[in-house]
């Protein structure tokens, strides 16, 4: 699919374009006869051109002039390469070669396709695919990380489908093993085809075996590649964990990795993914597994022994609630959680990153992490309805005691056991009327706990994108289930707005002082007037993105902040949705209708948007089919789209 | 002056073709055929990918090592080339992919400036001198400019791809290859400017530093 990115914003300059077009093209190629005479005419009529075409030419004659001064490679050069290639040489058979190179044909017939697995070999496989989303290991770490990288886990030249070729984006994912065990798959995307059954499967290029005591619910890696945060399913006995493991202790086993062509993993370690015993107190901790890496190279084979890992559970026996997320400086991860016993709602909970527990930072219960805005939590709250009263802002621990709603609590820190604070003075309200309630949203910093208040009414997890241009939201109510623990989405639309700043970006503890904010409780909302005017927040000129039935949803920007990825649940399965890539007009702010590269697709809960991409999962086919990890990834010109195998049972991170 | 190899593309020694094409046929791995391959790919395209990368990355060293992993991907990667006479745009092909990946990987990486300049020891004296070279108006008006319109400036100017190859190399459609190098004139005619500038302002304060050195001496 092409699509005019570069869109005519006035028809007139449309002649002067061609005319740049037909001088630049002409520069390497002969003009056509046509194009030519109408050059000539249009030069004749616009000085202006001429010039232009005149400050072409001197450019050409600039940069031809380098073609005189030569840079001298080094002398030993070709000594170096030779050496690189006697030992590429060793055992390595055509196949894994092949495997190994990502190498740049467009598919030659003995191109072997990435990820032809035996299909009995991985039928075995009950697969749980997390997209990371971006590299899980330190660059340079493994057989990809020499210069170049590798492109093991490209869409091979497929023969039936000329690739798009796009930056590397790369991806990981876990597959569970039917003894429990997880392989961390990686690989790297560097073509994709316009349509994505014409491609051949993305391949693993590595791999890391682990063990975990639940079964993974999520994976987050930290900005700095240092941290995995692994929050096991809630439906764990006991609740979730949330837990943090060195990275470090991933990294593939580099060295003699063998490749293959078969999408199997071509190198690998083991670890036993668990809170440390000291430190743990995550209930159905593996028991000590035999020490010692086992590199288990390619082999589908589950590792029978894995080293322990340093992982940490930071809180447990709780429900996380939404995403986890780290800060942009990578020091702080943020996400809502809520007590396993299920009495109460959930609280914004913080972890600093060296601390040994995620502390409670809200204590109302109502209170749901919508994501960060550089080194500033986005939180959303439900105000409690009652008559007459204005929307207050969330009680915060570090906040003085001078609150609307009533004093916060002295702490929300919680328990030794990770479970959180369940004070009942802020106990839902009750009842099962289906009352609809309405949100408001703040920012905090983590740092002092300032809370600095968002403008906009009935504003619902607020999605902000990196540069701080557009916010993506609910404009609506939420109506509370009958115990109270629990929201959905009521009357409302989802929309796009521009976001402003009304000021510079607080980002260090010296927040407070530079911005409007406040550790008391401000009132976010608009219900009534703001004790200081807000200068974050919508623009206040919302455009409709999604209306009608929208019992949940997931929006995420990449980081440009101009393609807007939108999951909106289906009404009868919470997990499966529908997926639009929307792409926005930066100029205007408004969604280009035009540009539609992904009108809809059916889509797993958890997608991941990066510079370049869009991943999500498909969901599985009524006929026991499994579920692929998709990818659509774009250049300046094109889409496309590539796949992996398909797998059973997919889960997708949030 | 750099060359272009030979005027249609490359033609490799024809026995190393033969045992190619034979592997591939019979999916068998001559690591001999691959080897005489790069080693005549290598004697005949070093200098210029050597100079293309230099100026990609602006860094000497860094464009040794990416030339190396250029000319061992195209070792690893030697069956896929389909015609002998495309291996010119095929290896600048692998070049271009060698050398965005560094720079995309030292940008998030952010250790390592693009200009190479803090890499730790003290220039050497070749190093001096490819500064020198690396340091003009027009190179550092090429810095300014994206990675991929300078890769097609530089291609299409300084080592003289066709069209065709050129959108080979960039792995691209030839519609889409003339449309970049179009924007990157342009991208490189505004940096031209930018770079005037600069030039200007520096000028304006050195008149100004020697005019106040000039007053502090009376």
């Amino acid at each position: 699919m092409t699509l005019p990115f570069r869109r005519r914003h006035n028809d007139h300059e449309a002649p002067h374009d061609r005319a740049r077009a037909i001088v630049a093209g002409g520069f390497i190629e002969p003009v056509e006869t046509a194009d030519a005479e109408w050059l000539a005419g249009h030069l004749a009529g616009c000085p202006e051109c001429r010039v232009e075409a005149d400050l072409y030419r001197a450019d050409r004659d600039l940069l031809r002039g380098l073609r005189e001064r030569t840079p001298e490679p080094p002398r030993d050069l070709w000594a170096r390469t030779a050496v690189e290639i006697e030992r590429e040489r060793g055992p390595r058979d055509r196949s894994e070669l092949a495997g190994a190179s990502g190498g740049p044909g467009r598919g030659g017939p003995s191109r072997p396709r990435a990820g032809r697995l035996p299909l009995g070999a991985i039928s075995g496989l009950l697969v749980v695919m997390v997209v990371v989303g971006v590299s899980l290991f330190p660059r340079g770490a493994g057989p990809g990380g020499a210069p170049g990288g590798n492109g093991g886990g490209t869409t091979g030249g497929s023969a039936d489908a000329t690739p798009i070729t796009v930056v590397a984006h790369e991806l990981a994912w876990l597959e569970a093993a039917p003894d429990g065990s997880y392989s961390l798959m990686q690989t790297s995307v560097r073509e994709v085809c316009p349509s994505g059954a014409d491609c051949a499967p993305l391949g693993s290029v590595t791999s890391t075996r682990l063990r975990f005591a639940n079964p993974p619910q999520a994976l987050v890696l930290s900005p700095s590649r240092q941290e995995l945060v692994v929050v096991t399913s809630a439906s764990s006995p006991g609740g979730a964990d949330v837990m943090v493991v060195a990275v470090s202790a991933l990294v593939p086993i580099e060295a003699s990795a063998s490749p293959t062509t078969s999408g199997e993993p071509i190198s690998s370690s083991g670890a036993t993914l668990g809170a440390s015993p000291s430190e743990s107190t995550a209930s159905g901790t593996p028991g000590p597994a035999a020490p010692g890496p086992t590199p288990t190279m390619g082999s589908a084979e589950p590792s029978a022994s894995l080293e322990p890992m340093d992982g940490r559970a930071i809180a447990t026996g709780v429900i996380v609630v939404g995403d986890a997320a780290y800060s942009a400086d990578g020091q702080w991860l943020a996400f809502a959680a809520r007590p396993a016993t299920g009495e109460v709602g959930p609280d914004l909970y913080l972890w600093r990153v060296g601390d040994p527990l995620a502390t409670a930072v809200t204590s109302d219960h109502r209170t749901f992490f919508a994501g960060w805005l550089g080194n500033l939590v986005l939180a959303s709250r439900i105000e409690p309805t009652v008559p007459g009263s204005s929307p207050a802002a969330p009680e915060t621990s570090g906040a003085p005691a001078s609150s609307p709603t009533g004093p916060p609590s002295p702490t929300t820190a919680p328990s030794p056991d990770g479970s959180p604070d369940a004070s009942p003075d802020a106990s839902p309200e009750e009842g099962p009327a289906p009352v609809e309630e309405h949100p408001v949203s703040f920012l905090l910093e983590p740092g002092t706990g300032a809370v600095i208040p968002m403008a906009g009414t009935d504003v619902w997890h607020p999605t902000v994108d990196r540069s701080g241009q557009f916010v993506a939201y609910w404009s609506g109510t939420l109506v509370p289930d009958g115990e109270g623990t629990t929201w959905h989405l009521g009357t409302g639309r989802l929309v796009l707005d521009r976001w402003q700043n009304g000021s510079p970006l607080p980002t260090d503890a010296a927040t407070s002082s530079s911005t409007p904010s406040t550790t008391a409780t401000p009132d976010a909302g608009a219900a009534s007037p703001a004790p200081i005017a807000p200068v974050y927040g919508p623009a206040g000129s919302p455009v409709t993105i999604g209306d009608g039935a929208v019992p949940d949803f997931d929006a995420r920007f990449d980081p440009t902040g101009t393609r807007l990825a939108i999951w909106v649940q289906d009404s009868t399965d919470p997990a499966v949705g529908t997926l639009r890539l929307l792409i926005i007009d930066q100029l205007t702010g408004v969604v280009d209708p035009s540009l539609d590269p992904l009108p809809g697709v059916p889509a797993l809960r958890g997608v991941s948007i990066d510079a370049g991409r869009l991943v999500w999962i498909t969901p599985p086919g009524p006929d026991g089919e499994g579920s692929h990890v998709q990818v659509l990834a774009w250049n300046d010109y094109d889409f496309g789209q590539a796949r992996t195998i398909s797998g059973q049972r997919i889960l997708a991170v949030r | 002056m750099l060359g272009r190899g030979e005027p249609t593309g490359f033609a490799i020694n024809a026995g190393a073709l033969e045992r190619r094409e034979r592997g591939r046929m019979t999916g068998t791995w001559d690591h001999e055929a691959a080897g005489v391959f790069v080693e005549e790919l290598f004697a005949k395209h070093h200098r210029e990918i050597y100079a293309y990368l230099l100026r990609m990355v602006r860094d000497g060293e860094l464009a040794a090592d990416l030339t190396q992993d250029a000319f061992v991907k195209a070792y690893k990667a030697y069956d896929t080339l389909e015609k002998g006479e495309n291996a010119r745009a095929w290896l600048y092909q692998i070049a271009h992919r060698v050398a965005l990946d560094n720079i995309r990987r030292r940008k998030i990486i952010r250790f390592l400036p693009l200009t190479g300049e803090s890499r730790g020891s003290s220039p050497s004296a070749e190093r001096i001198v490819m500064d020198v070279q690396l340091s003009g108006p027009l190179e550092r008006a090429m810095a300014r400019i994206p990675e991929r319109q300078r890769a097609a400036l530089l291609m299409a100017e300084v080592h003289d791809l066709t069209g065709l190859e050129l959108a080979g190399a960039l792995g691209i459609s030839h519609i889409a290859a003339r449309a970049l190098l179009t924007r990157a004139r342009q991208s490189l005619r505004d940096a031209l400017a930018a770079e005037r500038d600069v030039e200007a302002a520096a000028e304006a304060e050195r008149d100004i530093q020697y005019a106040a050195g000039r007053e502090g001496r009376r």
